[in-house]
């Protein structure tokens, strides 16, 4: 909560405090007219009558200072504009965050897992696009970069129905996957592993692909790959691993590679990880649990650095109970002064 | 105060009593003292408390009505003012004016009366701690005197009102049977000193004037407080507009109204309620007329 107009509360109740010290005055004042004596009237204290008018005098007396009290108070409060402040970086808004899955048949036991990681990492963005590719032999975009949330969540729940035959928990609603869907990711499965000649599992042209979802290369964007592979190459792609590395670089992306956790392939994980550090991203084993922690605090880490941390805030102000405690207050104080006339 | 008082009170009774009422005091100077003397003054009307032999039986069987002979009373009469002069007294009367001017102008008149005639006035004042009494006496200055000391006895800064105390004094006092005036205010006599007003009033030809008090709550004057002489009440002017405390205020006055009158009247002795200076002129004129039983006997 904050005050955006302070001053102007201040002065208002500066104005209030004087206003009744003036109503004091005036009050002491009153005291000190002229005097009527009369005699023989001790008894009018006693009168229940008396007792009583006293009893709702004083009574209204106080009600009509509380209530002019309350609506100095409240509109000082109203004045001053009391509002939260909501600071922003305007930039969450030029985040793309492209989703690279390799489904070669080496990671077909991890890949459900990891579309649950992706999920998970795209519930925790707001406002940013995200793009999910899948490749093997070929790469096929399933969803292109959007900011269509329920869309990218029902395809990537669809996925790991599809490939794992397990249901996300954190689906409902909307994003539950239906028939249709898995249907059509089914159709984009398939096409990634038609045979072009060159093999399969081509690592270094799936990422290539990636690179090629970041549209607008005039923008200052910030651009993520969020690439999940083992690097268990098998075929002869047009791009190695170090040139697809240095492809997403040039356009600007960083990359963060997340390779299942195996005993076999130590040299190809030590090679991915390598490639993965020189665009300036880092690797996590997807055993690792804290995993999409980080990587979503990385994400948001480069960015503010990116973007200089230049914040703006936001005011939002908050009058309702103000605006009714004062409308209240002023028909209380209207009724007071009209019942002590 | 260059002026006396004496002149001053009787320049009041010049210009508030009528031409009728005038004749009555200065043409034959004791109209208002009638009793039992020589001097044939005029018939009246036979009342209840009038004497049977006083009934002038021709004229009676004239008018077809009992007439009674009203003779100017002769011999010199003796006159006690019974003053309340309490700082109550100081206080405000119901039409606006000093109760102390009505009190002055009541005792005035009856000073002024006197001396048409040599009546002797006397005087019962002030309170236990500064007690006032002044013999009777018939001389101007004498008269002058005792309105005086009216005068200077009632303040703001006088003892507390004290009709039982005044009453004994007056009984110890005045030995010789009198025509007595008891000034005071509407609370009082207080209505349980029943007994010392039967003993006063079976010596003495007893008459009391009380002079009404300014209503306590004056709504219509809120530029002003109201101050009690006797109580210490500070009332709110929400508590002097208001109208339930108005009727309160009213019916208790109405109820200690009717005791007081109840009480006088139970003791057949005249009395009047005047509303203050503007009135008490024409209200003495009326208490002193009215017919009354002869003083001293019962």
């Amino acid at each position: 909560m904050v005050m955006v107009l302070w001053w102007v509360t201040l002065i208002i109740l500066g104005v209030g405090l004087i206003a009744a010290l003036i109503a004091l005055r005036f009050r002491r004042a009153h005291a000190k007219r002229p005097t009527i004596r009369v005699a023989n009237s001790a008894y009018v204290d006693s009168l229940p009558a008396v007792k009583r008018s006293r009893r709702i005098a004083l009574m209204l007396a106080a009600t009509s200072v509380l209530l002019a009290a309350t609506l100095v108070l409240t509109s000082a409060l109203l004045s001053g504009r009391l509002a939260t402040e909501r600071v922003e970086q305007p930039s969450t808004q030029s985040r793309d965050i492209v989703l690279c899955l390799d489904v070669s048949g080496s990671m077909s036991a991890v890949d459900a897992d990891l579309l649950m990681t992706f999920n998970e990492i795209v519930q925790r963005f707001d406002g940013e696009r995200v793009g999910l590719t899948v490749f093997n032999s070929r790469a096929v975009t399933v969803f292109p970069l959007t900011h269509d949330y329920l869309m990218s969540r029902r395809q990537l729940e669809a996925g790991a129905q599809l490939i794992g035959g397990q249901s996300s928990t954190t689906a409902e609603g909307d994003a539950k996957a239906t028939e249709n869907d898995r249907d059509a990711l089914l159709e984009q499965l398939r096409a990634t592993s038609q045979s072009t000649g060159a093999g399969s599992s081509l690592i270094g042209d799936g990422l290539v692909s990636c690179s090629q979802q970041f549209d607008r290369s005039d923008e200052s964007r910030s651009r993520f790959i969020i690439f999940a592979t083992d690097n268990q190459l098998a075929g002869t792609p047009l791009y190695q691993l170090p040139e697809a590395m240095e492809a997403a670089k040039r356009r600007g992306a960083t990359v963060y590679t997340l390779a299942p956790d195996s005993v076999i392939g130590g040299a190809e994980l030590e090679e991915l990880r390598t490639e993965t550090e020189r665009t300036g991203g880092r690797m996590w084993t997807t055993g690792s649990a804290q995993s999409v922690d980080t990587i979503v605090a990385e994400i948001q880490k480069s960015q503010a650095a990116k973007t200089g941390g230049a914040k703006r805030s936001y005011y939002t102000d908050h009058p309702a109970p103000f605006w009714l405690a004062s409308l209240l207050a002023m028909v209380g104080v209207v009724a007071v002064g009209w019942r002590q006339r | 105060m260059s002026q006396s008082l004496l002149t001053r009170v009787q320049a009041r009774v010049d210009l508030h009593t009528s031409r009728k009422v005038r004749g009555l005091i200065t043409g034959r100077g004791t109209s208002l003292f009638t009793g039992h003397g020589e001097d044939f003054d005029d018939l009246k009307a036979y009342q209840p408390g009038d004497r049977i032999s006083d009934i002038d039986w021709k004229a009676t069987a004239r008018s077809g009505e009992p007439l009674i002979r009203r003779f100017t009373e002769q011999r010199i009469r003796h006159i006690a003012i019974i003053a309340d002069t309490s700082r109550s007294m100081s206080a405000t009367a119901a039409d606006g004016t000093d109760k102390l001017e009505a009190m002055l102008l009541a005792a005035g008149l009856v000073c002024f009366a006197a001396r048409q005639h040599a009546d002797q006035v006397g005087l019962v004042a002030g309170t236990a701690d500064a007690p006032e009494t002044l013999p009777m006496r018939s001389s101007d200055a004498h008269l002058e005197l005792l309105l005086r000391t009216v005068q200077r006895a009632t303040t703001a800064q006088a003892g507390e009102g004290d009709d039982r105390w005044l009453l004994e004094r007056a009984h110890r006092w005045i030995r010789r049977p009198s025509l007595l005036l008891f000034i005071t205010d509407e609370a009082r006599p207080s209505p349980d000193l029943e007994a010392d007003m039967r003993l006063l009033a079976r010596r003495h030809d007893l008459l009391v004037l009380r002079i009404r008090d300014a209503d306590p709550l004056q709504p219509d004057r809120l530029t002003h407080s109201v101050e009690d002489s006797d109580a210490d009440h500070d009332l709110l002017d929400y508590t002097r507009r208001d109208p339930a405390v108005r009727r309160a205020v009213q019916r208790y006055r109405e109820a200690r109204e009717q005791q007081v009158t109840a009480m006088l009247d139970g003791l057949h002795i005249a009395h009047a309620l005047t509303d203050g200076a503007d009135s008490v002129v024409d209200d003495m004129i009326r208490l002193l007329r009215a017919p009354r039983r002869p003083h001293g006997r019962r």
